[in-house]
């Protein structure tokens, strides 16, 4: 039998609004993600990269089209059955920054618990594993709001250890660190690929991507297409992805310069 | 994890609300012994009977009252600080005060202008509870029709706030035209009051204050998922729309109903949940919803104890107190804190 993939794709579209005023970011998104690997989600500003996360979070219905998370058809999962499918980390959103640090990635505990939220011993094992992995544990009672921005982010990911699931979506993760924890970042979801989930990130970060992911998908001009790491180099779409007069690729050496 | 720190506060806040309780039925305009007014509240007589008509059929259900109240407005003002993710939300953001206010002002006001027959009703104090409820129900409709359709917390917030502009603006109107006497009858409600209630409207009160705060109880799970903004709160497994309406409901419950007992009553719904969360150092509503609701009520207890002015026969309006206590205490906690966090 072939290996389950952690989310297929089949001739989606997405967008906002509905029927003929529907807005459309992307269209007939085709794709096929795989476990134990590492996605980079890559396009320009207002590329459509958030409203992919959105969709597949399921925060966004899709214009048309449907995919399948582990097999089973999205729009057919209750929401606690993709909440232990799916977990997410989002940069924008606006968390309650008088949460201490373990009372965050606790909430990542919350499709297991019961209906006032009482943590079992199994449920305070995956929280402290999330936290030691992420390097989190001595700050565990520190409050949110006196963690650095790493920090902050590393805790948003160990939320997303602890909510225990095959597929971890982050959107934009290492937009705003310095490189010592951009490193950090990229290392614990190279980590996570290999350790057998399937993790997916949006970011601006190409290079990285370009080094570390086991694909790439790009977004532009309203299609997403999955590249391998080694496809993504010779088939030129990097030098197409911005104005010739200002960036230019070089594929030997994988990074970007300026066009001056 | 902190566990500690909230069992002691609950033990002794359980103890302070008691004695809170004790203290504010024993004083009052009238002198009654503290030993007596123990010997009435455990079921004994005293020599005096007009004592024991007092302590039970005056004093007791207003401490009753002022306990709900205050237990009721808090847990309302949590609700929304959380939903909106806001912290100067309150419960009266969903324009549930406006709404009352205005059925009140029609009432009391439309009775001095367009007289007939519902000026018999204004002069009957449960034609105000009518008026206000009715009125805050209407709003509460709207504003659930209005979050079915609009995605944004922070719409439903604004839309809360001009409805209370436009209630005040046609209160005003009213007022520009009626005569002083109807003025004052409003006036006096706007004031708040936690008195006058018999015992059968204690119970309706106890009603919706038992099912709004149970409703809460119901959300705890989802109002935690919620400090994570509502994107988060979805992938982790919550209806958002369920929730977000199930909230609002709540609170329109309890702040309406208490509303329309008690009268507008300002600064509790804030400033106690932001006192509390000060005391406990937790959003976990778990351990700050049963803990928001008994300052609440320790908090109204004192407020409206210091309102009768004990021994004397004056009264200050329970609304003045809490203003005059909440103010402060949010300055407080701003330069203190230097920010206010939900």
């Amino acid at each position: 039998m072939a290996k389950q993939l952690a989310i297929e794709i089949e001739d989606l579209s997405i967008g906002y609004g509905k029927g003929n005023k529907a807005f459309v970011v992307a269209d007939a998104i085709t794709l096929k993600l795989e476990p134990a690997s590492l996605y980079g989600l890559i396009g320009i500003n207002g590329s459509g990269k958030s409203t992919l996360i959105k969709t597949l979070s399921g925060a966004l219905n899709p214009l048309s089209g449907e995919f399948k998370l582990q097999g089973e058809y999205a729009h057919r999962l209750t929401m606690e059955a993709r909440a232990k499918m799916l977990s997410v980390v989002l940069t924008k959103s606006p968390v309650s920054l008088n949460l201490s640090c373990y009372e965050l990635v606790a909430l990542g505990r919350h499709p297991y618990t019961n209906w006032v939220g009482k943590l079992t011993a199994l449920d305070k094992e995956a929280i402290y594993d999330a936290l030691e992995k992420t390097d989190l544990t001595a700050l565990k009672d520190k409050k949110c709001y006196q963690l650095s921005d790493g920090q902050l982010q590393r805790a948003l990911l160990a939320r997303a250890i602890a909510q225990d699931t095959p597929i971890i979506i982050l959107d934009e993760p290492t937009t705003h660190l310095d490189l010592h924890h951009k490193f950090n970042m990229l290392k614990l979801m190279h980590q996570l690929a290999r350790e057998g989930k399937t993790v997916l990130y949006a970011t601006h970060d190409l290079e990285q991507a370009l080094d570390l992911c086991d694909s790439i998908l790009l977004v532009k001009d309203k299609r997403i297409a999955s590249y391998s790491r080694e496809k993504v180099l010779t088939s030129g779409v990097l030098e197409s992805l911005f104005p010739k007069e200002t960036v230019r690729f070089d594929a030997e050496s994988k990074r970007f310069f300026l066009n001056k | 994890m902190n566990t500690k720190p909230a069992f002691r506060f609950f033990f002794l806040g359980a103890l302070l609300c008691l004695l809170c309780l004790v203290l504010n039925v024993s004083l009052g305009s009238v002198a009654i012994p503290f030993k007596d007014t123990l010997q009435i509240l455990s079921g004994g007589e005293t020599a005096t009977s007009s004592w024991d008509y007092i302590v039970l059929n005056y004093r007791l259900p207003k401490a009753l009252t002022a306990l709900m109240v205050g237990s009721g407005l808090a847990i309302a003002g949590l609700l929304m600080q959380t939903l909106f993710r806001n912290p100067l939300a309150g419960p009266f953001v969903l324009g549930i005060s406006s709404g009352a206010s205005l059925g009140v002002a029609l009432l009391v006001l439309g009775a001095g202008i367009f007289g007939g027959s519902i000026a018999g009703l204004a002069f009957k104090s449960w034609g105000i509870v009518a008026a206000a409820s009715v009125g805050s129900f209407l709003v509460l409709l709207a504003v659930m029709a209005v979050s079915t359709r609009v995605k944004d917390t922070m719409a439903i917030l604004i839309i809360g706030l001009m409805f209370g502009s436009l209630t005040a603006a046609v209160v005003a109107v009213m007022a520009y035209f009626s005569p002083a006497e109807d003025l004052q009858r409003y006036v006096f409600w706007s004031f708040g009051s936690l008195g006058g209630n018999s015992w059968n409207s204690i119970g309706i009160l106890a009603l919706f204050f038992g099912l709004g705060s149970l409703l809460s109880v119901a959300n705890i799970k989802a109002l935690n998922a919620l400090l994570l903004g509502p994107q988060y709160a979805q992938s982790i497994g919550v209806h958002l729309k369920r929730a977000t309406l199930w909230i609002i409901l709540a609170t329109c419950i309890l702040a309406g109903a208490i509303t329309a007992f008690a009268g507008p009553i300002a600064f509790v719904g804030l400033a106690v949940p932001h006192l509390t969360r000060l005391f406990l150092n937790t959003s976990d509503h778990r351990i700050l919803l049963p803990a928001v609701g008994l300052s609440g009520a320790i908090l109204m207890l004192i407020c409206d104890s210091i309102a009768q002015l004990p021994y004397s026969e004056l009264t200050l309006p329970i609304n003045a107190v809490t203003s005059l206590f909440g103010a402060p205490v949010v300055i407080w906690l701003l330069v203190r804190k230097r920010k206010l966090l939900f």
